[in-house]
């Protein structure tokens, strides 16, 4: 275990090594209090037009974090050949496997985390109420959302050649399902056979990554998931992540590792 | 050939720019002048904005709606008016008073519904009741259709509710960028100005909101009505707001015959409250006058012709019966 929390390690320093967390975070942090600023009738109790960008934009930016982090952890590793001696190490090819995604997974909840300091700050400055439970929630579905695109990616990542087409099929993949995905059923049940099995095929297959987002209940004040929901939801995110690394590490186990 | 010395180039390209900066100032400062009133959308995205200022009015809507709202994949035939554009058309009705028998108490806003032959309140277009239309229309989402929607849902708005209590200032940032995003859409104006001034009792917002559109849109009659609106509910000015309104009808009576087709409600809703204010003045002749115009666009005839009668009957010195209507 020691091997695969000091892989975890090494991404996470170079999370913060790397300029892209503080340049999106800056960018969320102007463009938020940007729109927090503008004044509508002298009336500054709204409040929810600002916790919806702001939620957007985090949404976006750890988006972008996670796929873009993931994407380059193993391809890298090849082209610097640094894989040999990490390999030539008693280090077998699934502990690389599970050192990264933690790794990528740990260092996107630390970016998480910051985001959403940033937001309840914002939110509370513009007179919003603070509510632990629900934002702690928040967070955790987060963070359970984006361990799935991670582990996504990197099965992405032993699969396609470079890191570009990598990270733009998986982005392509999640705006799909994030936008689509909820509603594959409803689209299934207006299709003649075969498409319907198809269709329904495919929304059971999907990670529904939407599942998660629950931005719509943190803006309009709405009670949050109970806690057997968020069992349910955290239980679901783990069979896709286990699914997805155990399909990573049975590509990548017999591949060549030349470039 | 000698080499020129870096300071002499730094020189030359400086008073270059210098000198071009002088000369394209005047063309710049001509083009900012004429920029000079855009907003940021407009320098952004120029004519291209228009596209997005519906999804702003329909962000208002999910606000409104607290979160609950049909997505382009749900029913489309469920998808009913929004409810943002209750304006006072649709949504007065539970602004006023009815007696015992069921008739309107309230002397304000004639246009925001219709009566019946017996002066019963009677709802806006389809002349069922708004309420329960909007809560069939919001009922998209029926029951789980398996385990997966389900889980699911546990995770999504599934209760529909409006926003009270002074809430309801929410929608109107969307409001305001769906106004910056189509100057031209003058139903955003009016709605607008209805939420300011119906629900967070912001008079001289929606009143700034108003002329802002007939600044934008000088020969709005909608913008025109909602102005009169103001001066007679919240100002009692009742000189000012037959003005408008008269105003509001000749630009009306100005349009082509096509536009005049799309827009009888409109005219029903001048002429019925010039009829209104012109009966309270007293000048009962003129009041039948505008209610024989009302007459001709209303999908309800008689009960105006009631109205007419019960005026008539007034002018020739003969008392209404008991339960007849009083505009």
């Amino acid at each position: 275990m020691n091997t695969v929390f000091a892989i975890a390690g090494v991404v996470i320093k170079e999370l913060y090594r790397r300029k892209d967390f503080y340049v999106l975070f800056v960018l969320s942090a102007l463009i938020t209090i940007g729109a927090g600023s503008i004044n509508f009738f002298k009336d500054l109790a709204m409040v929810r037009y600002v916790k919806d960008v702001c939620l957007l934009l985090i949404w976006l930016s750890t988006l972008a974090i996670a796929v873009m982090t993931t994407a380059r952890q193993i391809p890298s590793e090849k082209e610097n050949r640094t894989i040999f001696p990490l390999l030539a190490k008693p280090v077998s090819r699934v502990q690389f496997i599970v050192g990264k995604f933690l790794g990528c997974w740990l260092a996107v909840g630390l970016a998480v985390l910051v985001f959403y300091v940033f937001f309840i700050i914002v939110t509370a400055a513009k007179g919003g109420e603070f509510y632990f439970a629900a934002y702690a929630k928040t967070i955790v579905l987060h963070w359970l959302m984006l361990g799935i695109v991670i582990a996504m990616t990197l099965l992405g990542s032993v699969i396609f050649a470079a890191v570009s087409s990598n990270a733009t099929i998986c982005l392509v993949a999640i705006l799909g399902i994030l936008f689509v995905g909820e509603h594959l059923n409803k689209i299934a049940v207006r299709q003649p056979e075969p498409m319907k099995s198809i269709t329904y095929t495919i929304y059971y297959l999907i990670p529904h990554l939407e599942m998660y987002d629950v931005r719509n209940l943190v803006v309009n004040n709405k009670q949050m998931p109970d806690l057997i929901a968020c069992v349910k939801a955290t239980l679901y995110a783990g069979a896709y992540m286990s699914l997805f690394l155990f399909s990573t590490w049975y590509v990548f186990r017999r591949q060549r590792l030349n470039v | 050939m000698k080499k020129a010395s870096p300071i002499l180039i730094f020189c030359l390209l400086g008073s270059l720019v210098f000198t071009l900066a002088t000369l394209t100032e005047a063309e710049f400062s001509k083009l900012r002048a004429a920029q000079a009133g855009q907003g940021a959308f407009t320098k952004l995205l120029g004519d291209g904005r228009r596209l997005f200022s519906g999804q702003a009015v329909a962000m208002a809507d999910v606000y409104l709606h607290s979160g609950f709202y049909p997505s382009i994949f749900d029913s489309v035939e469920k998808k009913g008016e929004k409810a943002i554009s209750n304006t006072d058309e649709a949504d007065d009705h539970s602004q006023h008073k009815h007696d015992e028998h069921g008739n309107c108490m309230h002397e304000e806003d004639h246009s925001a519904h219709k009566h019946d032959a017996d002066g019963k309140c009677v709802h806006g277009a389809g002349e069922e009741d708004h309420d329960e239309e909007h809560e069939k229309a919001m009922s998209f989402m029926g029951k789980p259709r398996d385990p997966l929607d389900a889980l699911i849902r546990n995770f999504r708005v599934t209760q529909h509710s409006h926003l009270e209590n002074g809430e309801e200032r929410e929608v109107i940032p969307w409001l305001k960028l769906a106004i910056e995003l189509n100057p031209q859409a003058v139903e955003t104006y009016a709605v607008t100005s209805f939420w300011l001034r119906k629900n967070l009792k912001r008079v001289e917002d929606a009143r700034g909101v108003l002329r802002e559109g007939i600044r934008n849109n000088p020969k709005s009659f909608e913008l025109l009505f909602a102005m009169g609106l103001i001066y007679e509910q919240d100002d009692k000015n009742d000189e000012k707001a037959r003005n408008i309104w008269l105003a509001a009808k000749r630009f009306w009576e100005d349009q082509s015959v096509d536009a005049k087709e799309v827009s009888l409600d409109s005219y029903g809703k001048i002429t019925v409250n010039l009829a209104h204010l012109e009966t309270e003045a007293g000048n009962l002749k003129l009041a039948i006058q505008y209610y024989e115009l009302t007459k001709l666009t209303s999908p309800q005839p008689d009960s105006i012709q009631k109205q007419i009668d019960s005026i008539k009957s007034r002018l020739s010195g003969v008392t209404a019966p008991t339960g007849e209507l009083t505009p």
